[in-house]
């Protein structure tokens, strides 16, 4: 898994910036995934920061749609403890987005997200 | 499926990694809706069992891995790629430049040190010996081949125009085999 991080992160963030919906969807769930299955905890703490930094904090509204649909993905995928402590505080501040498109995409978030916080 | 767990697949796997390498759009396509079970299958028990468990040499990496790192063989080897000794004085042996009647000798310029410091203490030093791989990490080596291919195959159907709900499908049966 170390490998796959090194040598195809770079490359799906890429298609995060430059793909489609669909292309973005299936890219998201491939991060998570590699999230989820790597046990480098160094790089998994890269590769946690830099979707934070790169589509959490991003300047424009699609990528920060985009880290939405990922928190979306990884409802179930990661565990509810590092998904609150890596994700969660970006996430919920796009409820208060400027961009309409974005919040409605953390509307329909919460449909899979809601239940995944709150089973104990 | 074509060979059982125990059988030997080498050759299939060879087949695969040069199906993976044309440049043909058909033969990709075709590759797309079995590439999940292509992946799982690339390993069986027998060609893991194939590898050793242990493997000789250092393995940390070679100031081969880092281009441009290297040494001045010889005097008249001055000019390297990234060379930073364009601050040295150029003189040059027995031109009755420099100090003396034969010149400034210039010794060999050493573009990388990773010795130990002098000032610190001695820390441990990876043996140049076998190392062990562990069981389950026996898998990954067998994979090493066929990553490079995957990943070249994803960036030609990205550059496809029009072959993006191929793509798409790649990536997702792709991540499935994590």
């Amino acid at each position: 898994m170390p490998e796959l991080q090194d040598n195809f992160i770079g490359t799906l963030f890429k298609y995060l910036q430059n793909g489609n919906n669909h292309l973005r969807t299936a890219v998201c769930r491939c991060i998570v995934l590699i999230l989820a299955h790597q046990y480098d905890p160094e790089k998994r703490e890269a590769l946690a920061k830099r979707v934070n930094s790169e589509l959490g904090e991003s300047r424009a509204f699609q990528i920060r749609r985009t880290f939405v649909t990922l928190c979306r993905t990884s409802a179930g995928v990661l565990t509810k403890d590092y998904f609150l402590e890596t994700f969660y505080s970006n996430f919920v501040t796009m409820a208060n987005d400027r961009v309409a498109q974005v919040r409605i995409e953390f509307a329909k978030a919460l449909i899979d997200l809601k239940p995944f916080i709150e089973t104990e | 499926m074509l060979a059982g767990p125990t059988e030997d697949i080498k050759k299939l796997q060879m087949a695969l990694l040069e199906l993976m390498d044309e440049d043909n759009k058909d033969i990709m396509l075709a590759l797309i809706p079995n590439i999940k079970i292509l992946i799982e299958r690339y390993c069986n028990e027998f060609s893991i069992g194939q590898l050793p468990d242990q493997r000789s040499g250092d393995n940390t990496p070679t100031k081969n891995a880092i281009p441009g790192l290297q040494h001045a063989t010889s005097l008249t080897n001055k000019i390297m790629p990234n060379d930073f000794s364009s601050l040295h004085r150029k003189y040059e042996l027995n031109t009755g430049k420099g100090f003396g009647a034969t010149g400034f000798k210039k010794l060999p310029t050493m573009m990388y040190s990773s010795g130990p410091n002098q000032n610190e203490p001695p820390e441990e030093v990876t043996s140049n010996g076998d190392y062990i791989i562990q069981p389950e990490y026996k898998a990954e080596i067998a994979y090493q081949e066929l990553l490079p291919k995957l990943l070249s195959m994803d960036e030609h159907l990205h550059a496809q125009i029009g072959s993006w709900r191929q793509h798409v499908e790649f990536i997702n049966k792709f991540a499935d085999t994590f």
